[in-house]
């Protein structure tokens, strides 16, 4: 079966549940309580609040439910285990009455990969928090799955060091979220994704076996790979010992504008084959560069009490995008044409390290984007990027409570098929949201594409429906343009059926994996399209 | 639903949307690792309610109490939520439900009764100290120094008249700010109470503020619930800094302190300077956290979070002091009794800023 | 012909010790082969070898992302004779790599990594094609990376063919370097070696091979760099602050051999106390963990398949007929 045909059915697959009466806790799940309260010291919640608390993730379809006062299917139980025994303890008793457990970092995956569509008990391993002092030698640090990222990235700053790693959730989402959903930072090209930060994992398997990962060298096969990016479905993820950097000692700022897309794209491939490894490599497309990515002035701290731009934010932009969204948004192809008058596309570099090598980095790049076209722009766009990096994340709730929905996309591809990709993935996705789309972590062999949408409709059904799809157009158009199915998100259930199409006969190898490590299937059923 | 509730509803919404982006910050979470009991989780109680999409219960009632009011959330917040208002606001429904927390419930009864939440008698304990002569400043110590601290109100007075500003306890410090009933959800209690309060202070035209929770209570929340105060209020540490050039020339005390900057003295009222200025110049060194100033971190005093989730409280307290002092044997000193008596409950070894002050200006 | 030869048809034949090889054409041949053997009760590695002398297809060079496709029994030095004429090479794998078949530098104890620019490990090839235990096949993406799922190429580097036997892979190349410089620097101790050589490293030089020599109290650092005439200049003047800064400085000494020894996956501790112990070493692979070393030094040997961790081992329950041969 196509991408295309199994995806049809992922809206009405895991019905949304009204947030105000929720189905009661399912009866086996009850009837472990005890056995549960007694694997992690009493810390155990039936409560309907709590229930709530832990339905969704941060996949956009929740909150399209959320403004309907639906959420989806709620887990049985929750439970926050503090110690490996506690884990496999609770894993022997969910593989003894056969109750799905769902792994919980900080819930800002954006697959529903933390959803409990089986219902079962989550997992909460937020009491997995310490964060270990840094090996300066060996330039390391022992860190727990549960630590939120920006927690750890600040006491590591505070002792001269970085992780390196800066998704823009990184306010929002735990170390152990990212080794799960492999995920990658913003100044990734210098630092790696998080798979190259491991240097070895704690984790417990779905059969309750406690492990640690070996350091390099080892013989024989690495199992952090098979782990790392498994999403709950084969361990859950305690801990790790992650690589840390010295902070830099200088950064180096610069941005170029091309005509047209292509060529910022070539320019991005020089500089990666000439060996240059850029902290940060952003280019705009032309849409995005016209005003989104255009640089402004940082933001200032928020004050108190809120000032009138917020307190305008607050209703009257809210009021007014609601009545824009309707002429625009519900016609994105319309808009998607427009933005073709657009032709510039905006690149932002910026690199760091050891001062004078970032500015001698910076010089050889200069020249390659010169070479190529590009209009120096000075260090400016770069700054501005830099001030407001995350603030990109905040807009999701304007823009759901303008009645829109809005997803992103990102996904990655040779340097052969970038370009296409983003052609069909573009035209793919038009007819149903506005597109906007960057290119970011950067390869000397290719690229990550970056899609955002937006879109509209004549009421939450229609919205809905269109939502999905986007979903399928999009995907089917990458994979058969040659992308992949994720660079950075992971799977979750959002793309579980696409995974396991990419897979082709691979999918006998995932599922012979989940056979070893969780025999009886407790581990995340669903979510990368392995069944329970 | 009420006013209160329907003020905050923009607020409330626009957590329900949000990626969480404040989620690493909430001391409260961070001891108590639920996202029910993150900035998000509560203040999607908050929109639950609001929306009226599901009736109240007794864990989003406790959900609802579980915030200092600390805004530690609100630094990282674009949208400028104003969330511990709106948590506070919130708690007004759940003294409607009769589903407060058994320690809230508590406080206002208590409150109600004798006027402050410790159920004492302030007035002899104010008398004990109003001053003898004329003095420059008048001081509100708060109940909270008062009952549980009185000797650290002798160490104000005394360092007050080392640095050349004499004060004596002001009478009208024999009643509560009314704190209490703002942050257990006694909100037409609250207004009522401060009415009569800034009644009885408009004779007083200046006040100097021991605690930063009352000085808050006075400068923003009055103001917030429509209540004018004739008079000029003042935190203890802008004066203590202005006076800093009277104090006497002694050589700082040789010894490492952490400091943590009180939420309510510094998100709340902006006071950073006020306090390092003096801490600088009292001890050889300072320590201070990976987050400091707007960003700090907080001593889960605020909020009745220690009579609501007293155990979560302590643990909020003992990462902050664990966060600002680089080793268990460095003490920890703040501008703030209650944040002092939260260290001192974590097992911190603990000064306020005044008894160091002391201390320095005594050489001892 | 022995019988297991016979039963395996014209992919296999007898060898000279009385052994059988088996050469398959493609994942087909190998997958049919595997059913076979395991009808048999016979397993690869024990009962039969495996040998890829008709994986050798090389199919045409992508320019864009310098990848080609390669059949698993190429071997890497020929690959890159041939790279040269399109202006690529496999880059800087240390001499005993270059030897090897492109499937036994994938599945043997090179796991199939090379560094790049900055440190980072990564794996010679993007989508790699390989026949499991169970007969099936494994394609992997060609995108550079990916976060779908757990990445099943680490059934095939580093598992010994036994849990996987690699046929073809999609190579990732550099370009072929313009400037090709050597730089000598002395250091006062082996301590300090190596924190001027991780920091270079780990600041973006990109050397191709290290000649290391603790000579009369200070070690003698020979680094051949090789890239773009750019490239080259800024790893030097990196290599130059970095052995400054630890104290070091250049050194006009002569170019020499390496010690020819077997070479090791180590780590750089293991490489200073092989310093300090006064032995000279050559370094490959340098990457911000550990270092290809050839020379008197601790570390996995990586000229012949040694016993897997415990952890690996596990994984040979993915061949529950055993028909990959079991533990190495
Ligand atoms: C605003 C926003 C911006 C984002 N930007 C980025 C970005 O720049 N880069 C990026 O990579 N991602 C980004 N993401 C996606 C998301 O933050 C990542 O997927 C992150 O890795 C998830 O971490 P988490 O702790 O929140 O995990 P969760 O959402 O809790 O879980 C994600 C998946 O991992 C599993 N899991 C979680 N913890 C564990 C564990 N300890 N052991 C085993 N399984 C576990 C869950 O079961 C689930 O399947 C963004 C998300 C948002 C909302
Ligand atoms: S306070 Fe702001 S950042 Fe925090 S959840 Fe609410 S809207 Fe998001
Ligand atoms: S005000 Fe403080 S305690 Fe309350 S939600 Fe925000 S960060 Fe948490």
């Amino acid at each position: 079966m196509s991408t295309d045909a199994r995806l049809s059915g992922l809206g009405s697959r895991w019905g949304a549940v009204p947030a105000g009466a929720l189905p009661p806790p399912r009866a086996k799940v009850l009837a472990a309580k005890g056995a549960l309260a007694e694997a992690v010291g009493g810390r155990v919640s039936f409560s309907d609040f709590d229930r709530l608390s832990y339905a969704r993730d941060l996949w956009p379809l929740a909150l399209l439910w959320i403004r309907q006062g639906k959420v989806p299917p709620p887990p049985d139980a929750i439970v926050w285990p503090g110690t490996e025994d506690e884990v496999a303890r609770v894993v022997r008793v969910a593989r003894d009455k056969r109750l799905a457990l769902i792994p919980y970092g900080a819930g800002s995956g954006v697959c529903g990969g933390a959803w409990a569509i089986h219902g079962g008990v989550t997992l909460d391993l937020k009491r997995f928090d310490s964060i270990g002092p840094v090996d300066e030698a060996r330039r390391c640090v022992d860190v727990g799955a549960g630590v939120m990222g920006e927690t750890l990235e600040r006491k590591l700053n505070f002792s001269g060091w970085t992780l390196g790693h800066f998704p823009s959730s990184i306010y929002c989402s735990s170390v152990g979220g990212w080794i799960a959903a492999r995920s990658a930072g913003q100044l990734s090209s210098r630092y790696g994704k998080i798979e190259d930060m491991v240097l070895s994992l704690r984790a417990v398997l779905g059969t309750g076996e406690q492990l640690i990962t070996p350091e390099r060298p080892f013989s024989g096969p690495d199992l952090a790979p098979l782990l790392i990016g498994s999403e709950g479905t084969l361990c859950a993820f305690t801990g790790a010992r992650l690589r840390v950097f010295p902070l830099p000692e200088g950064r180096v700022f610069h941005g170029f504008e091309f005509a047209s897309v292509e060529e910022g794209l070539e320019a991005i491939r020089l500089v990666f084959r000439e060996g240059l490894r850029p902290a940060v490599v952003r280019l705009y497309d032309p849409f995005d560069t016209a005003f989104v990515g255009k640089g402004g002035k940082a933001r200032h701290a928020p004050v108190t009490p809120p000032s009138l731009r917020s307190a305008m934010e607050r209703s009257f932009l809210p009021m007014m995008l609601r009545q824009v969204t309707k002429q625009t948004l519900g016609r994105p192809k319309v808009m998607n044409q427009l933005q073709r008058v657009f032709r510039k596309s905006r690149l932002i570099l910026m690199f760091e390290g050891e001062a004078k090598r970032a500015e001698a980095d910076d010089r050889a790049a200069t020249m390659l984007c010169r070479k190529l076209g590009g209009d120096d722009l000075g260090e400016a766009p770069g700054r501005a990027w830099l001030a407001r990096r995350y603030d990109v994340s905040y807009r999701m709730s304007r823009l759901i409570d303008a009645g829109t929905f809005a997803d992103t996309m990102e996904i990655a591809a040779p340097w052969e098929r970038v370009h296409e990709v983003y052609e069909r993935v573009h035209a793919a996705a038009s007819p149903y949201a506005f597109v906007l789309c960057h290119f970011s972590h950067a390869y000397a062999d290719g690229c990550s594409l970056y899609f955002s949408f937006v879109g509209s409709g004549g009421d939450e059904q229609e919205i809905e429906q269109r939502y999905h799809q986007l979903w399928r157009a999009a995907l089917a158009a990458a994979v058969s343009a040659g992308g992949n199915v994720s660079h950075h998100h992971g799977v979750g259930l959002l793309k579980a059926q696409a995974l396991q199409d990419a897979l082709g006969d691979g999918r006998h190898a995932l599922a012979a994996l989940k056979a070893l490590f969780d025999p009886d299937g407790v581990m995340n059923p669903g979510k990368l399209g392995l069944s329970s | 639903m009420s006013d209160a509730l329907l003020r905050h509803a923009p607020a409330y919404t626009t957590c329900a949307y949000c990626p969480k982006m404040c989620r690493f910050a909430c001391p409260v979470a961070e001891a108590a690792p639920s996202e029910s009991l993150s900035t998000w989780g509560k203040m999607v109680a908050g929109h639950l309610v609001q929306t009226q999409q599901r009736p109240l219960d007794e864990d989003a009632a406790r959900a609802l109490h579980a915030c200092t009011g600390c805004m530690r959330c609100s630094t990282f917040c674009k949208h400028e939520n104003q969330v511990g208002p709106a948590l506070f606001a919130a708690r007004g429904a759940t003294v409607e439900a009769g589903l407060q927390p058994r320690g809230a419930a508590t406080t206002l009864a208590t409150f109600t009764q004798s006027q402050n939440p410790f159920g004492r008698e302030l007035a002899t304990l104010v008398a004990a100290r109003r001053a003898l002569g004329p003095v420059k400043f008048q001081l509100f110590p708060g109940c909270s120094a008062l009952v549980k601290a009185p000797a650290l109100v002798d160490d104000v007075l005394e360092v007050a008249r080392r640095f050349g500003a004499p004060m004596g306890v002001a009478r009208v410090s024999s009643r509560c700010c009314g704190y209490p009933l703002y942050a257990a959800g006694a909100h037409d209690a609250f207004r009522e109470h401060a009415a009569a309060m800034a009644d009885a202070m408009s004779h007083v035209p200046e006040l100097t503020v021991l605690d930063p929770g009352c000085a808050l209570t006075f400068l923003k929340v009055y103001p917030a619930f429509g209540v004018k105060l004739q008079t000029r209020v003042h935190t203890l540490v802008e004066v203590l800094a202005d006076h800093l050039p009277h104090a006497p020339a002694t050589p700082p005390l040789d010894e490492v302190v952490g400091y943590h900057d009180a939420c309510h003295l510094g998100r709340g009222l902006g006071q950073y300077d006020q306090p390092r200025a003096l801490l600088h110049r009292a001890v050889r060194q300072v320590t201070e956290g990976a987050s400091v100033r707007r960003e700090g971190g907080c001593a889960g005093g605020g909020g009745l979070l220690p009579r609501t989730m007293p155990d979560v409280a302590v643990e909020v307290a003992r990462r902050q002091a664990a966060e600002v002092t680089p080793s268990p044997d460095v003490a920890v000193v703040t501008a703030c009794p209650t944040s002092r008596r939260m260290f001192e409950r974590a097992g911190k070894k603990s000064y306020d800023l005044v008894t160091l002050l002391r201390r320095w200006t005594e050489g001892t | 012909m022995s019988s297991l030869a016979d039963a395996l048809g014209p992919v296999a034949r007898d060898t000279a010790d009385g052994g059988v090889l088996l050469a398959p054409g493609d994942e087909r041949a190998l997958a049919n082969a595997l059913h076979v053997l395991a009808d048999q009760g016979a397993r690869l590695n024990r009962d039969a070898t495996l040998s890829r002398e008709r994986l050798t297809e090389v199919g045409p060079v992508e320019p864009r992302s310098m990848t080609l496709e390669v059949g698993a029994g190429v071997v890497l030095q020929r690959l890159d004779d041939r790279l040269r004429t399109f202006g690529l090479t496999v880059g800087p794998l240390s001499p005993s790599a270059m030897q090897l078949t492109l499937g036994d530098f994938l599945e043997g104890p090179f796991a199939g990594l090379r560094a790049i620019p900055g440190g980072r490990l990564e794996p010679l090839c993007t989508r790699l094609v390989a026949v499991l235990a169970d007969g099936r096949r494994l394609e992997t993406s060609e995108a550079p990376r990916s976060a779908a799922g757990p990445d099943l190429s680490a059934l095939v580097l580093g598992g010994h063919g036994r849990l996987g036997v690699v046929t073809r892979a999609r190579v990732r190349c550099f370009p072929l370097p313009e400037a090709d410089v050597r730089a000598t620097y002395s250091l006062p101790s082996p301590a300090a070696f190596v924190t001027a050589f991780t920091r270079a490293v780990a600041e973006g030089a990109w050397p191709w091979r290290v000649h290391v020599d603790p000579r009369s109290g200070r070690v003698v650092a020979e680094v051949r760099l090789a890239g773009s005439a750019g490239a080259v200049e800024r790893d030097r003047d990196l290599f130059g602050r970095c052995v400054d800064e630890a104290g070091g400085r250049p050194s006009g000494d002569a170019e020499r051999e390496g010690p020819v020894a077997v070479s090791h996956e180590s780590t750089w501790p293991a490489v200073q106390a092989s310093l300090e112990a006064g032995r000279a070493l050559q370094l490959f692979r340098l990457s911000l963990g550990t270092v290809v070393a050839r020379g008197d030094v601790d570390g996995l040997r990586l000229d012949e398949p040694t016993a897997w961790s415990s952890l690996g081992g596990r994984l040979l329950a993915l061949d529950p007929r055993g028909v990959l041969g079991g533990a190495p």
